[in-house]
């Protein structure tokens, strides 16, 4: 992490625009994390309200 | 409900070697399975399964059971399958920790570079009292060796809690553990709700004495598993702590960055926070069968024998386990309207399914869950008045 996102404001404000790989290079169980590398493509389709 | 278009990312579990394991955790819900014991996955049952999802990238995740027992020559069969897949693949293991070596790791970095790892780990102490082995010994000490082994080869991997009774009173120890491992960058609190477990232990083959019943409290609970209420609170107390320590220089807290996450229109793709769920995970076991997501309880999940998949994967989810769709599109419809829908996003389907008819636990599950949700975002927006100075 950078010196900014050492501050509790810079890892919320990373976190807010999604730039923090939760998890997506590194497996859970039960998530559906796209492989890495594919995050953006996958966030361009609409995922807000798909019911 | 949304279910994955074609060329969508999917996340498969593939459990090479079914649920057989070293270990013998008590809350285990693959041991609460009466899966057959079919040796090790056909290289051919990935095969087909893998041409069924063509076009789709897959985030491949080993799993159990132990992944670990399977030898190091059927995962160079498994992997050579994973890369003649036609779209991208990412390839990790979720491993208890105790099988891994300087020697094994080496050798599986040598069959996939960039393999990922995932370490369960309940933390030191009492914290682990549910994860023991065969002869109801303690197993922290192996599990922090296998993390140190990856320490010392400078390789990153995340970390699992199961989220049970021996966790409350324990956050601070179990966070301070993780932190001091070099590689560890991350740690996900994973509830264990356990509720109206209808399978006894006592029925699965191959358990230690002191898991062949299930203990009850009047709440429906396993002994073992915390309330809704109380995974709140357990989330709450890590998250002070990983704050006001500054622990979050160094360590992805989940669910709480999942929740920022969400609350600021994204999606981490963890499936409790997402509207990506349980349609989106499929799971390969060593007998053949793929079924969806194995949170499920039964075989309600079961989607058909790899073999005779002909099918593009996404009709098959589609057609499959109908009734069990049926019912989470119920849940989620119950979703419409409530103030929080937008970060909850419907939260963990097979939690609320285990909750069934009860009006009373389903409810008890949303408030607890809107106080979790509402709490991280007093937390990130520095209202909560724990000062990180």
């Amino acid at each position: 992490m950078s010196a900014e996102e050492k501050s509790w404001e810079g890892y919320v404000e990373k976190a807010r625009r999604a730039g923090l790989d939760v998890d997506t290079d590194m497996p859970t169980a039960h998530t559906t994390s796209a492989p890495a590398g594919l995050v953006e493509r996958v966030q361009e389709q609409p995922l807000d309200d798909e019911q | 409900m949304r279910y994955p278009s074609s060329r969508e990312p999917i996340s498969l579990l593939i459990k090479p070697a079914g649920s057989r394991c070293n270990l013998d955790c008590l809350y285990c819900y693959d041991k609460r399975r009466d899966l057959a014991d079919g040796g090790y996955l056909k290289v051919e049952d990935l095969r087909s399964l893998l041409s069924s999802c063509s076009g789709h990238p897959l985030n491949v995740t080993f799993h159990g059971g132990e992944p670990l027992v399977t030898p190091d020559h059927k995962f160079a069969e498994y992997f050579a399958e994973l890369r003649n897949h036609d779209a991208p693949v990412t390839v990790g293991v979720v491993t208890n920790g105790t099988l891994l070596s300087k020697r094994r790791v080496e050798s599986l970095l040598s069959l996939w570079p960039g393999l990922g790892f995932a370490i369960s780990y309940d933390g030191p102490g009492t914290g682990s009292h549910y994860r023991v082995d065969f002869r109801a010994r303690p197993t922290h000490t192996a599990v922090e060796r296998g993390m140190r082994v990856l320490d010392d080869l400078d390789i990153q991997y995340s970390v699992m809690s199961v989220m049970t009774q021996a966790t409350l009173g324990n956050e601070a120890e179990l966070l301070e553990s993780v932190a001091s491992h070099k590689g560890a960058q991350s740690l996900r609190l994973l509830p264990c709700l356990d509720f109206a477990v209808s399978q006894s232990n006592a029925g699965a083959r191959f358990r230690s004495p002191n898991t062949l019943e299930i203990l009850r409290n009047q709440s429906g609970q396993a002994s073992w598993a915390v309330s809704p209420e109380e995974y709140t609170s357990l989330v709450k107390t890590f998250a002070r702590i990983w704050k006001n320590k500054r622990f979050f220089e160094r360590l992805v807290l989940e669910p709480i960055t999942s929740v920022i996450v969400s609350d600021a229109g994204g999606d981490s793709g963890y499936t409790d926070f997402s509207w990506r769920k349980q349609a989106y995970v499929l799971v390969l076991s060593s007998s053949g069968v793929v079924s969806t997501s194995d949170e499920f309880e039964g075989s309600s999940a079961e989607l058909a024998a790899a073999e005779d998949i002909s099918q593009p994967i996404t009709e098959v989810i589609r057609s499959r386990p109908q009734d069990l769709w049926l019912q989470c599109e119920r849940l989620l419809e119950a979703c419409k309207g409530c103030s929080h829908r937008a970060v909850c996003r419907g939260g963990n389907l097979p939690d609320r399914l285990a909750y069934g008819a009860d009006a009373e636990m389903q409810e008890r599950y949303c408030s607890a869950r809107k106080d979790l949700i509402d709490s991280v975002i007093e937390m990130s927006n520095n209202t909560d008045g724990v000062s990180t100075n």
